[in-house]
């Protein structure tokens, strides 16, 4: 068989596209249990609140729905995140895990209800932004433009995380509290504060994701649910609290669904899985991660 | 802890309430209850919404013309949660103690066949929303009947349009499970046998509630066909739809979709929808231009201030079959109205439906449409349409349904 350059191009774009959106997902849950410990099954639902605050962006009919949208709705939802956090949340973090698996848990179910109550039931589209319809055609090749923006924008926000994390004040509060928060609080610092931030930041990512996977896919509850157990496997393959790990867990399994199906098209989630498997057994602390889960 | 213990009293407490709250509103003799299961939480809620206001609307319309035989309608509607399990304890919950005349739903093809086998075991006749054929087939039997278009009528219905069109070079792509299997099993076989040339080189089974299908639709090109059947439904469908549009699948091969003819579809789709392809839908709130249809059209518009999609149709016919069973018997009797079921004539919205004693289906046309804009509708509409009788063929043989007299 002659090689197609165009077709194995494509699917491997498919891939990334897929794996930047986990990437934003994953990236906030990762940070979240490296530094507050907190496995937030609710993350999936700030990923689907995104979705249907563009979608109701969308409604405007003006070009500029979608930056408005995109610059408003992450907002909206690391405001909603600060207050599920410092009122929900905090006064379980000195209990059992189990705890705060049941709290977001139950916000899962409550959020999915919610967006029904606020949204109603119909099956809900969001358009793609006007500025990213079309393809981008080289010869044989031809691939949607907004893809190519999504692809564009997870490693942008990569960047953006690293210089957060790496080279301001707040990301150094941040390491300090994922090493070790009770010397950090002794040493005056708001670890409170720290963690409220964390846990912003993680939605306002989440929701990104949701925003930008709007025009590609369905904006319905349950959503949240779905994205976030491949989410899960990707902070397990690349490590708890490593956002590198995060994107190049993200990109293992973007690739992994992509080509997965051109081998074994009916079980290309089993290539998934026996990823995780060995990783799991030989290298439980995940890629690039430092402590085990 | 102790305030952990409290709040779990008041949690226990008010589900109590809530519970018997339901329990209350059912009433004593003299009324025929309609037993429903529709998902009315979850993904596919809006389905459990407008399968709701069909029968409402039916009930009411029973109800106001003075009953069946001096009784009233009332209709049970509780949540089947998409869930086989719940499905069957709800099922039995609405037979044993609410001691519903028939039961109606539910929707996900394995819930369905899970519940049809319990009211056969209870003796109560039982109309799935699913469309997956087993249930006219392999599972059918006394107490298993349906009114709506099954997926066997729709999908070759969709063959005989393809085969008028002489297209030759096929992809699929559905979800893989039964449902989603069955349609794309009887558009292909049939199409097969009336065309023995055409060719499918691709055919994709992603799983049920697939993200991304950017995949799929890269091998869809690579084979190059004429045309693809989509048989996808409800968000899958409109997310396919989405990605093939962005990929220029529109532009490149002919596109038939089984369910995507459904208003509710083709509203959230909008100026995204397929236009120029042909869709199917079981009922068309524009089609027939008959009184009957314009009637059920209006009074649901002024009831519900939406347009009925074919759930609702489906399921206003469905109860409206019933009391015409329990009309033909003379008698409020499960087994009686069971006997009359066979050869009931009903004229729907949609045109009239007959049931057929052989397999317990509804027998009806199929319309496929072109998706087109309107003038008179804010959102695209099913036009050329185009009726496929079915002694036109596009319904199965009689024989298929053999297990219906177990």
């Amino acid at each position: 068989m002659e090689l197609d350059v165009s077709f194995w191009l494509t699917q491997f774009l498919n891939g990334l596209a897929n794996a930047m959106v986990l990437f934003l997902i994953a990236s906030g849950l990762t940070i979240l249990l490296g530094v507050l410990g907190v496995l937030n099954l609710a993350h999936g639902s700030f990923y689907m609140l995104g979705a249907f605050l563009i979608f109701s962006s969308s409604i405007i009919k003006n070009p500029s729905w979608f930056w408005v949208g995109l610059l408003l709705a992450p907002l909206v939802v690391a405001g909603f995140g600060t207050i599920i956090e410092a009122f929900c949340l905090r006064p379980l973090y000195g209990r059992e895990r189990l705890y705060t698996l049941l709290l977001t848990y139950g916000f899962t179910l409550i959020l999915d209800d919610l967006v029904l109550l606020i949204w109603g039931r119909d099956y809900k589209s969001v358009p793609i932004p006007a500025l990213f319809e079309g393809r981008l055609t080289i010869g044989d090749f031809s691939y949607p433009v907004y893809f190519l923006f999504i692809i564009a924008v997870g490693p942008l926000l990569g960047v953006f995380l690293w210089f957060i994390l790496n080279k301001t004040n707040f990301g150094k509060l941040i390491r300090a509290a994922a090493t070790d928060s009770e010397m950090l609080d002794a040493l005056g610092v708001n670890v409170n504060r720290v963690f409220t931030g964390v846990f912003a930041l993680g939605a306002w990512l989440a929701s990104l994701g949701g925003i930008l996977a709007a025009p590609m896919r369905s904006v319905e509850p349950g959503m949240g649910v779905e994205i976030i157990i491949e989410s899960f496997i990707v902070v397990i393959i690349g490590g708890m609290g490593s956002y590198l790990g995060a994107f190049v867990g993200a990109v293992l399994i973007g690739m992994l669904k992509a080509f997965g199906i051109e081998i074994l098209e009916n079980f290309a989630m089993i290539f998934i899985y026996a990823l995780v498997l060995p990783i799991l057994i030989l290298r439980p602390r995940g890629l690039f991660g430092e402590t085990t889960i | 802890m102790s305030g952990l213990g409290k709040k779990m009293f008041v949690a226990a407490v008010m589900s109590l309430a809530i519970a018997s709250y339901g329990a209350s509103t059912s009433f004593a003799a003299k009324t025929i209850k309609i037993g429903v299961l529709s998902p009315l939480t979850g993904l596919y809620s809006i389905v459990g919404k407008r399968t709701s206001q069909g029968i409402n609307m039916a009930v009411k319309e029973i109800n106001d013309a003075g009953g069946v035989l001096g009784h009233k309608f009332e209709a049970l509607i509780r949540d089947s949660e998409t869930n086989p399990a719940s499905s069957v304890r709800t099922a039995r919950r609405l037979i044993l103690r609410d001691k519903v005349f028939a039961l109606l739903g539910p929707l996900h093809g394995g819930a369905a066949i899970a519940v049809l086998q319990e009211s056969k075991k209870l003796k109560t006749m039982n109309f799935p929303w699913a469309a997956t054929e087993e249930i006219n087939t392999k599972f059918c039997s006394r107490y298993t009947w349906r009114v709506g278009s099954s997926a066997q009528q729709t999908s070759r219905a969709g063959a005989v349009i393809a085969h008028r069109l002489g297209l030759k070079k096929w992809a699929t792509i559905s979800s893989d499970f039964s449902y989603g299997r069955s349609v794309v099993r009887q558009f292909w076989n049939y199409l097969k046998e009336r065309d023995p040339g055409a060719k499918r080189p691709y055919a994709a089974w992603p799983k049920l509630g697939e993200n991304d299908y950017s995949a799929y639709i890269n091998k869809m090109q690579k084979a190059k066909p004429d045309a693809i059947f989509v048989g996808l439904f409800g968000a899958d469908l409109i997310k396919f739809m989405k990605q093939a549009r962005s990929f220029g699948m529109y532009e490149k091969v002919k596109i038939f979709t089984d369910f995507g003819g459904n208003h509710v579809v083709l509203k959230a789709l909008g100026d995204q929808a397929p236009f120029g392809h042909w869709a199917s839908s079981r009922y068309l709130h524009n089609y027939p231009v008959s009184a009957g249809n314009k009637r059920f059209v209006d009074n649901f518009r002024k009831a519900y201030n939406v347009y009925p999609d074919m759930t609702a149709g489906e399921a206003y016919s469905t109860v409206h079959v019933i009391a015409e069973s329990i009309r033909r018997a003379g008698a409020v009797d499960k087994e009686k109205a069971i006997d009359a079921m066979g050869g009931v004539a009903f004229n729907s919205p949609e045109g009239w439906i007959i049931m057929r004693p052989s397999d317990h289906q509804g027998w009806q046309s199929s319309f496929w449409g072109v998706i087109s804009k309107s003038k008179k509708y804010p959102f695209p509409i099913l036009s050329n349409i185009q009726v496929i009788s079915p002694v036109e063929g596009s319904h199965p043989d009689e024989s298929t349904g053999q297990g219906c007299r177990k």
